[in-house]
């Protein structure tokens, strides 16, 4: 497979952007990627003797996956077109089919991913700068994304691409009719919310510290949009990237999944951290708080989905505690 | 491809039961639908054969997503290898080496598939050979699974190997030649070791590659983080006398897992005739290869250095590699390798 990779890369030198005054001998870097049948691998390629990569390549293992590779193409390639959003993203970006196979060629991001730069300190207390630092960069994108993508849906539309496929979920997920009964009332109560106005954004999806990458000069880019979707709801990404921040968060005491929830609805200085934060959002993008409110307990059932279909239902199973417990908390979040 | 008598290398011919050989007169009857060679007694691992059974009448007529769900419903030691070799990706060291759908692959001590089942998508037919009877019948419950008709499962053992001459363009070992000492009865595990490569070597057709992962035995991780085969820590730096003394004293047998230097699997693999000797990084190890790049090209291996094994390992382990790399020594001791030798 490398070796027609680099064949094709060698004849479109020129065109993919680099000079064309001499053949590239390169090298591959096959770096992470999804383990799983229908997952991708990915490769940073290298022009022998340098020592940063110029491209990064990313397949699907099964050809039969390609519409989620060209889903993933067509949707970054849009966003791109936004002179605003354009930075943030790994840009150019070319889809192109070898041996029947789609791979995208990808900018390469240099510098650092921003999990890399979490504090190694194991107190909470010692990390306050940098996660107010962290949130705060991370915070800049979404708000860029939900202000100037947002999309607004008849209530049929939404509850068609919004709530239907979560209901679906759920529904053979949970047996429980007491649950399900409780996911109703939440949906009901955003749609009643949304009084009319049913806005939905384009979403990352995996909107994690692990997927932004801080680039030398101090901009944001953001990697990894395997799991973007056209259509989600405002506060998502952001809600996922504190929730996986605090989870990910190497501190005293090791109860990761129990510290989320806890973080939330606490009163300490990262709950006060988190309201601010989504105050700074709902500011910027016009979004009423009252509404995060609501749509906070569904990100988590989002992400469950999302879990369910690459990893299958023991790695969703988290995911829908922390949405069932926060159904039943509402009132005592931070914002 | 006609198979071959292990033991006189004639051609076998059909039979109802299996396969006889007319030279020596021997039959080699079908188990479970699967052609063996060997007496079906070699190492269960760590599930004994009455799980076994109720195993296979569990997840008779599942599909894959149902037999990996009944197995993580399951709470018995051992069942984490079935589970993971349904991760594709310990086949991703083969995106580096030019498998065509014309060709034909050898994947010695196949276990559950975990190479098979991705390379025979690839190419035109794979030859599955394991010692342990029940990972071939789990192989071949993927197999029907997958609709996949190019995988022929072989129980045999791969010092006695029921082929014969130049017949494939790959022939893999992934995990298996620390392995052959203990299957010989006796003798010097290095001995049989170049054996079987000697025999890969006949079998390989010309440019043809021997595919193998394996442990560094001189790996900075074996120094204090994992353990050897042995199942003990340190043994694989130890000279072989006293490995082979301190498992006989805690394991009661001989240390016959012998993993090498670079140096050494290169020179190995050149004494045995292969031409081209390429050797690939493999991290955090073969049986999970998230990364894997070329050892020719130090500089992916600094890239490596600064932008991952600096933020995902401990202070020391990244000092090391520095100060290693810095004397380009790196290879002595990086843990794991995928060494590709083309004949």
């Amino acid at each position: 497979m490398v070796g027609e990779i680099s064949q094709y890369l060698k004849q479109h030198w020129a065109e993919l952007g680099f000079p064309g005054d001499r053949s590239p001998n390169l090298s591959f870097f096959k770096v992470g990627g999804n383990p799983w049948e229908e997952g991708r691998i990915n490769f940073l390629v290298f022009d022998v003797g340098q020592s940063e990569p110029l491209l990064f390549v990313k397949i699907v293992r099964d050809s039969t996956s390609n519409p989620a590779i060209r889903r993933e193409y067509t949707i970054m390639k849009r966003l791109a077109e936004d002179e605003a959003l354009s930075p943030y993203l790994p840009v150019p970006v070319h889809l192109v089919n070898i041996s029947g196979r789609d791979m995208l060629l990808q900018r390469v991001c240099h510098g650092k991913r921003m999990i890399s730069l979490l504090s190694g300190s194991p107190f909470l207390q010692f990390q306050k700068t940098i996660l107010s630092m962290n949130f705060r960069r991370a915070l800049e994108f979404v708000e860029t994304l939900n202000t100037r993508q947002r999309k607004r849906l008849t209530e049929a539309e939404f509850r068609e691409s919004i709530v239907d496929p979560l209901k679906l979920f759920y529904d053979q997920y949970e047996d429980s009719k007491e649950k399900k009964m409780r996911f109703t009332e939440l949906t009901e109560r955003l749609v009643a919310q949304m009084d009319g106005a049913f806005w939905v954004t384009p979403i990352h999806g995996d909107y994690s510290a692990t997927n932004i990458f801080i680039e030398s000069d101090g901009r944001v880019k953001i990697i990894d949009w395997e799991t973007v979707r056209e259509e989600g709801l405002p506060f998502w990404d952001l809600f996922y990237f504190m929730s996986k921040y605090i989870h990910n968060m190497k501190i005293y005491p090791n109860n990761r999944w129990d510290r989320v929830l806890s973080i939330y609805m606490g009163r300490g200085w990262l709950s006060q951290l988190v309201h601010g934060t989504v105050d700074e959002y709902c500011r910027k993008t016009g979004f009423d708080m009252s509404l995060g409110r609501l749509i906070f307990p569904l990100h988590f059932l989002n992400k469950a989905t999302i879990k369910n279909d690459m990893k299958g239902r023991d790695a969703a199973q988290p995911w829908i505690r922390l949405f069932e417990l926060s159904t039943q908390n509402l009132d005592q979040l931070c914002f | 491809m006609k198979l071959v008598c292990p033991k006189c290398k004639w051609a076998l011919d059909t039979v109802q039961e299996g396969l006889f050989c007319r030279s020596c007169s021997s039959t080699y009857v079908k188990k479970h639908g699967i052609v063996s060679f060997i007496d079906d007694v070699y190492s269960y691992g760590n599930i004994p054969q009455a799980r076994w059974e109720e195993i296979f009448r569990a997840i008779e007529g599942k599909s894959n997503k149902e037999i990996q769900e009944y197995l993580l419903s399951q709470k018995f030691k051992g069942r984490w290898a079935y589970i993971e070799s349904f991760r594709h990706n310990k086949a991703d060291g083969f995106s580096f080496l030019p498998i065509s759908s014309e060709d034909v692959i050898l994947d010695i001590g196949c276990g559950p598939g975990s190479l098979t089942i991705p390379l025979s998508r690839a190419c035109r037919e794979v030859y599955a050979l394991d010692a342990t009877l029940p990972r071939l019948r789990f192989l071949e419950a993927r197999r029907k699974n997958g609709g996949l008709t190019n995988i022929t499962p072989i129980h045999a053992s791969a010092l006695k190997m029921p082929f014969n001459g130049p017949s494939f363009d790959y022939v893999l070992m992934n995990g298996v030649l620390e392995y052959v000492g203990e299957w010989g009865s006796g003798g010097n595990p290095e001995e049989l070791q170049k054996g079987v490569l000697k025999d890969i070597y006949g079998l390989l057709k010309e440019k043809g590659y021997l595919f193998i992962a394996i442990e560094n035995r001189y790996g900075y991780d074996f120094f204090y983080k994992e353990r050897d085969h042995s199942k003990l820590y340190l043994t694989s730096l130890m000279p072989r006398f006293l490995a082979s003394l301190l498992t006989l004293l805690l394991r009661r047998k001989t240390y016959r897992t012998y993993t090498y230097s670079y140096n050494r699997y290169n020179s190995l693999m050149k004494n045995e005739g292969f031409q081209r000797v390429e050797f690939y990084y493999v991290w955090p190890d073969y049986r999970n290869p998230k990364y894997i790049f070329p050892e020719r090209d130090k500089n992916i291996f600094k890239y490596y250095l600064e932008n991952f094994i600096k933020h995902q390992s401990s202070r020391l382990e990244y000092l090391f590699y520095r100060w290693a790399a810095g004397r380009g020594v790196e290879k002595h001791f990086v843990p794991h390798f995928i060494i590709m030798a083309q004949k």
